[in-house]
């Protein structure tokens, strides 16, 4: 009952075989998923096979128990290698973690208990096809769902751009750690599996062959979708099958393969038939053409400067890059209920400037304090600052342009508002007037729109600062206004806005008080028509030789 | 004494080909930003060359590694023109490089494999008429004495080019920003290609001396010393020409020590250490420190 395959005839072995390395290009997947570019895993699954075979065999425990202890084990050594590398990005985390895995594989080769070449035989082949499938099916929905989850949501959001991700209160570093283990823990089962299904274990199996096999597997069937590891599997055993009389080219057409899908299809098989899906959906909505008019936000009366407290201060920052002091001795004070531009010449600081306020860079001196939390320890940690109620937009927009503009502002809500996210983000869409664009696909959507969507993004955490920066440029006259009047309603709810802006004529009326950088220091801040009649300031901006 | 002098010595000619090997293999990544794994079957089929031009063609190992280092280069072109071209200006080039590079290995092995009929191949002693010569208590080849000179002179010229000329500095334009590069009027797609069949030429060279000293030329040649390679790059720091050349004698040495005073498969283990030492404590390695600035 327990030999579901063995119907296949000669093909059982395959179909195992193909099933464990199906699960083991999932621990591919879910780092590759994320824009993580780390390949450690047949290194972990080294350390799953010989953890569970050496249980098995000294101490006779059950395959579940050794199963366990494999898993166990690699999912430790991936965390800890995350640890280890947490300072390597892009292809050196990939040189790393492939150097981890050779290091593995080689340290098997050395290590007296681990049998070295000869390998370890005689392992219980305790893992029939009903374990087999049982694992891979859990791993599967496992992995399916968590995609769907709002972590799944972080993940995508990870993986397009980080830094914009830590702003939405996700931590990075803590997502990649967890990533690593749970590609650990995945490689670990298949190893765990591997032995208990083939009854040995020898170093050679875990060769750098098996990480490129295991790759084209994960790319041919699509690198972002869960189940592109079980279309890749099908593909990658399922071709010498289909190309009996040419068995000495199959490793040749799989490589062949890999460099046509990432050239023509960077997607995998998944993605080119989500796209021909897509493609047919929008056509469809094209020719409905809906476009609803977008409702005249109300525009407010200034009300009397009555500014609340102080909900952002930083004191005597200094920011340098190299010999550059970016800023030099800033000081800052955001009071709610109040518009607070920030103006200069390009190059003055002003971005510098909304980086050390949301914690992209760690100043080199200063103080700070949002709200009640003192800032410093929070410098350079971007998602802590966020969850303490600081929300901002970027100079060059930063959404996801391939997801709807829903799931962007959704990406936003902070966990645990009592509200779903989901309900949240439409609500948001609705007073912004927005809530016809809620399913289209950012990317497809003109630019002064977006910069309103990401408004509406930083808006969906209720942040009692808010920090905009050139929140109309691109933008035409009309589109200014709007957002300026949005800018007025966001102020009225009581949230200290912090404004960097080019257009100072409009800065001059609707911010209610205006400080101006010019080199990394601060030449004037106050009301904004004192200041902007200031020597210092037209001088800054004109220079002393004109005769204006 | 004699024996750790000895060690040394060999250690620094072991090391100076796998200073060329990781050199070239640096100067692509250093300048493109990608991982050209595929590099590691250039590598095999330079000495697959070597071997043709010798074994069957009965030409001296000097003679031929000017061709060989040109046939290799062009490889290397072909590779950059069918697998890398395409995807430098996507978003995340890395990754998909990588990947077509990769297979782009898989294919140029598997023909190698078909090519020598999935044998082990061996250059004749008689392709090089090496001499043995003896330094105090020091023994050591003329053959050695060629490869670490060679690997001395390509490393100083590479630098010097990269340096000094117009085009090392189209190089470095590129390096820095492709786009501003184009630009300012430099052609991005002549300067890389310029860049992989370098880097080709030199992977040609080193697999001529490796196949020699060696004397076993396999399908796997290239794959077996990717991770030595890598190592000698990462402590060298990454895309420094002369930083690639201590590297590479650091590892040589290193690994010779291990062998000699431990065995030979502890050698592998005291490599890759040390590389996962460097990585996880000094990632930029012992020269280059780059400073990438996160922009928002």
């Amino acid at each position: 009952m327990t030999e579901l395959f063995s119907n296949f005839g000669a093909y059982d072995f395959v179909i195992r075989d193909g099933m464990v390395l199906a699960l083991m290009a999932l621990s591919i997947y879910v780092v590759l998923s994320a824009g993580i570019f780390a390949l450690p895993q047949v290194g972990l699954m080294a350390i799953g096979a010989y953890v569970s075979a050496i249980v098995s065999l000294e101490t006779g425990a059950p395959f579940f128990v050794s199963f366990v202890a494999g898993v166990l084990a690699s999912g430790v050594v991936a965390v800890a290698l995350a640890t280890v590398l947490r300072r390597l990005n892009g292809i050196y985390l990939a040189i790393a973690s492939i150097a981890f895995a050779e290091t593995v594989r080689v340290a098997v080769l050395n290590i007296p208990i681990t049998g070295g070449a000869q390998g370890l035989v005689g392992i219980p082949r305790s893992a029939n096809d009903v374990v087999i499938c049982v694992l891979v099916a859990a791993a599967f929905l496992g992995l399916w769902l968590l995609k769907r989850s709002r972590f799944g949501l972080a993940i995508r959001a990870m993986r397009q751009d980080p830094v914009m991700a830590s702003h939405q209160g996700i931590d990075v570093v803590r997502y990649r750690t967890m990533l690593f283990g749970l590609s650990g823990v995945l490689a670990g089962a298949s190893g765990a599996l591997y032995v208990h299904m083939s009854g040995f274990a020898e170093p050679s199996q875990f060769s750098f062959d098996l990480l490129t096999q295991l790759l084209a597997i994960v790319v041919i069937g699509g690198s972002t979708f869960v189940a592109g590891s079980l279309v890749g599997a099908v593909v990658v055993f399922g071709l010498p099958i289909a190309l009996t009389g040419l068995a000495e080219y199959e490793v040749m057409v799989n490589g062949a393969l890999i460099v046509l899908i990432v050239a023509f299809a960077p997607g995998g098989i998944l993605g080119l038939l989500e796209s021909v899906r897509t493609r047919r959906r929008a056509t469809v909505s094209a020719a409905t053409g809906e476009h609803p008019q977008v409702p005249k936000p109300v525009t407010l009366p200034r009300p009397d400067a009555s500014p609340g407290q102080v909900n952002l201060e930083v004191s005597e920052i200094v920011m340098a890059f190299g010999g550059v002091r970016a800023l030099d001795q800033v000081s800052v004070q955001a009071r709610s209920g109040e518009v607070l531009g920030v103006i200069g010449p390009n190059g003055s600081g002003k971005t510098t400037l909304l980086n050390v306020l949301s914690g992209v860079y760690r100043p080199a001196s200063g103080a700070g304090r949002l709200l009640a939390r003192d800032l410093p320890p929070l410098w350079g940690r971007p998602h802590r600052i966020a969850r303490e109620g600081l929300a901002r937009t970027f100079q060059h927009i930063r959404l996801m342009d391939t997801e709807t503009v829903l799931t962007n502002v959704r990406l936003g809500v902070p966990v645990g508002t009592g509200e779903s996210a989901q309900d949240r983000a439409r609500r948001l869409l609705e007073e912004h007037g927005l809530a016809w664009a809620g399913h289209v696909q950012v990317g497809n959507l003109p630019y002064g729109v977006r910069r309103r969507v990401e408004i509406v993004r930083a808006l969906a955490r209720g942040p009692r600062v808010l920090l905009l920066d050139e929140p109309t440029a691109g933008m035409n006259p009309t589109e200014r206004e709007e957002v300026f009047d949005t800018i007025a309603t966001i102020r009225d709810r009581g949230v200290a806005v912090i404004v960097v802006e080019h257009d100072v004529a409009m800065m001059r009326s609707f911010c209610d008080r205006l400080i101006v950088l010019d080199f990394g220091k601060m030449i004037a801040d106050g009301d904004p028509d004192t200041v902007l009649d200031s020597k210092e300031v037209v001088r800054a901006y004109i220079g002393s030789g004109s005769l204006a | 004494m004699d024996f750790l002098l000895q060690q040394t010595v060999n250690g620094i000619v072991l090391g100076s080909a796998y200073a060329l090997y990781a050199a070239g293999f640096g100067l692509v990544m250093a300048n493109l930003r990608i991982f050209h794994v595929a590099h590691a079957a250039i590598f095999t089929w330079g000495a697959v060359f070597a071997w043709i031009l010798t074994d069957q063609f009965g030409w001296s190992l000097l003679a031929a590694l000017p061709v060989v280092a040109v046939l290799a280069g062009l490889l290397d072109v072909l590779a950059y023109l069918l697998l890398i071209r395409h995807i430098l200006g996507r978003r995340d080039h890395e990754m998909a490089a990588f990947i077509s590079s990769m297979g782009g290995l898989i294919v140029l092995v598997e023909l190698a494999d078909h090519f020598l009929g999935g044998s082990v191949v061996r250059i004749g002693a008689d392709a090089f008429d090496s001499v043995p010569v003896a330094i105090g208590p020091i023994r050591v080849s003329t053959l050695h004495v060629a490869m670490v000179g060679l690997a001395f002179v390509i490393v100083a010229v590479t630098t010097w080019v990269l340096a000094r000329t117009q085009w090392g500095r189209e190089i470095r334009a590129v390096a820095f920003d492709r786009e501003t590069a184009s630009i300012l009027g430099v052609d991005v797609d002549r300067v890389s290609a310029g860049v992989f069949f370098v880097s080709g030429a030199m992977a040609g060279v080193a697999a001529s001396f490796v196949a020699m000293a060696f004397n076993i030329i396999d399908a796997d040649l290239g794959s077996s010393y990717l991770v030595i390679a890598l190592a000698a790059m990462v402590v060298g720091g990454f895309g420094s020409i002369p930083g690639m050349l201590v590297g590479g004698l650091l590892i040589g040495v290193v690994s010779t020590y291990a062998t000699g005073y431990v065995s030979s498969s502890a050698s592998e283990l005291v490599v890759f250490v040390l590389l996962l030492i460097f990585l996880a404590l000094r990632p930029e390695g012992l020269f280059r420190v780059r400073a990438e600035l996160t922009r928002v």
